[in-house]
């Protein structure tokens, strides 16, 4: 699981998604509390191209044991398989966290890539962050 | 030149090694030959003015198998680099080529880049074997060949990229609702991320994506098609060199040539509710400077250039679209070598992606009785054709 060190301060926890792919792109990101109520981002939605810009997610103090858990549905919408192949093995994924006691930290692996359609069209990134 | 020929054979097994995984893929992969410069230099295409759609990352084709000595026959490989390259901060604007513009708070505009798609550019290699010395011995040259093609220009009509734009706009709010849906779709999903459980997520996402969402996939069919509308105007530039091999122990140039062809497409069918385009009337001109070391002057075998001046006349209806081309090419030395070709094609759709094509008239070359029959079935990329199936005799 991947940990990010968010306090018990006042201050505004600040998170980032960029997504390097041709395809389309959608990212939505979701606070999960320990009892696995979840809860979409207000805000932590992407246009087409998957990306969500540096946002405030919450107050340290109320993030505390909370899961950030980021999806991005990809499309590859060319017709040849061989094509596709070749692009679901050059998606990139950064999430980036800013503000808390780690202060800025990036992960640039996703947990998850799953090619969900079988045949690399509908590709699915999973990451999830725990905050402490 | 031995050597040559074993690192050229060497670089055509590794271009085409993917390729053969794609083509256990269907079998109308196995099918598909595309067009390709190298080809083209050597006069093996039923049609020689074509605007491409975007390539392939590999195209791959095979119009006879290796000969005897060896040396394979007809066959050429397509290679895209653009495919491979990781430019920071790429993403689906920049690949179709569209700049979204916001000033303030007015709303975004969109527009069309006009040369975006010049890092399609594509690269060919071809294996052939073809009489292409004009003497008296028939005996047909191994030939190498390589080359490359790009779209300079490509400008699309009024109303495009806004078009597009209300298109994309709409598919991201449903792709947003579709991903709260999946992550509530299964109980177990909350529990499977907190643990760890990487197993049960992506079976519940592959679950959820089995369970097909017609109107998504309706309206992802729509953008797609949006994306394969013709520009109204596309410059494509195009260049190839050709080695032959003379007598098994001499490589010599053979050929070299750049050409050019620019295309207008005239919608037939207007956006009636917001339908895609799929009718046009299509008019190409085409043009090629060549250099050719083995032309005809007073009987003898001389250098020569010549050049090449046409046209294309094509009406696409889908699925079927049909027209002729018309090209004159002028030698420099030798009158006699002088000639036309005149070629009228049909290609139908018969499936998505898949074509029957075919193609009749007078080749280059002084029979002018000759006649190109060409049937075949091919495949293509979107509503665009790779028409190619066999290979016309020498002129």
């Amino acid at each position: 699981m991947n940990h990010y060190v968010a306090g018990n301060g006042d201050q505004q926890i600040k998170m980032a998604v960029d997504i390097s792919t041709n395809g389309f792109a959608w990212t939505r990101g979701f606070t999960i509390q320990e009892d696995g109520t979840k809860l979409p981002i207000p805000n932590g939605v992407s246009d087409a191209t998957g990306d969500i810009r540096q946002m405030s997610l919450e107050r340290a103090i109320n993030l505390q044991r909370k899961s950030i858990h980021i999806v991005t549905k990809i499309e590859l919408f060319w017709e040849d398989i061989t094509t596709r192949e070749i692009e679901f093995k050059k998606i990139g994924a950064r999430y980036i966290f800013d503000d808390g006691t780690d202060g800025h930290k990036e992960f640039n692996t996703p947990d998850q890539v799953i090619n969900a359609s079988g045949d690399f069209s509908v590709v699915y990134l999973l990451m999830t962050v725990k905050l402490d | 030149m031995k050597q040559l020929t074993r690192i050229l054979s060497g670089l055509l097994i590794l271009l085409t090694g993917q390729q053969l995984y794609a083509q256990q893929i269907t079998n109308a992969e196995k099918l598909s030959v595309p067009q390709s410069s190298a080809f083209k230099l050597v006069d093996i295409s039923p049609t020689l003015i074509e605007s491409p759609a975007t390539p392939k990352a590999f195209g791959l084709g095979v119009l006879q198998s290796f000969s005897g000595d060896g040396w394979p026959q007809n066959y050429t490989a397509q290679f895209t680099p653009y495919w491979w390259a990781l430019p920071k901060g790429r993403d689906v604007f920049n690949f179709i080529g569209i700049q979204r513009n916001k000033n303030g708070t007015s709303p975004e505009v969109w527009k069309t880049n006009p040369f975006s798609a010049l890092k399609f550019t594509n690269i060919s290699i071809a294996f052939i074997k073809k009489d292409m010395v004009p003497d008296t011995v028939t005996a047909s040259q191994k030939v190498f060949s390589a080359g490359f093609r790009t779209t300079v220009i490509r400008a699309y009509g009024r109303g495009y990229a806004e078009r597009l734009h209300a298109l994309v706009d709409t598919l991201t709010q449903k792709q947003q609702a579709d991903i709260l849906e999946l992550v509530n779709a299964d109980p177990a999903y909350s529990a499977a991320v907190l643990s760890g459980d990487t197993a049960t997520t992506a079976r519940i996402i592959r679950q959820y994506t089995a369970r097909k969402n017609e109107a998504l996939s309706a309206l992802m069919n729509r953008v797609k098609s949006q994306l394969i509308e013709k520009p109204i105007f596309q410059w494509d530039v195009s260049g190839a060199y050709a080695t032959y091999g003379i007598a098994d122990t001499t490589w010599k140039t053979g050929r070299a040539g750049i050409w050019s062809t620019v295309v207008f497409n005239t919608p037939l069918n207007a956006h009636s509710a917001g339908a895609a385009t799929t009718n046009y009337l299509s008019i190409a001109g085409y043009a090629r400077y060549m250099y050719d070391a083995y032309a005809i002057e007073k009987g003898l075998i001389a250098h020569s250039n010549s050049v090449d001046v046409g046209g294309r006349l094509s009406f696409e209806f889908d699925p079927i679209s049909f027209g002729m081309e018309a090209i004159y090419r002028n030698y420099a030395v030798g009158d006699n070598l002088k000639s036309q070709r005149v070629v009228g094609f049909v290609n139908y759709r018969v499936a998505k992606d898949l074509y029957i094509n075919g193609a009749f008239g007078n080749d280059f070359g002084l029979d002018k009785s000759r006649i190109l029959a060409l049937f075949g079935v091919v495949v293509g990329f979107g509503n665009e054709k790779l028409d190619m199936s066999k290979l016309p005799s020498a002129p």
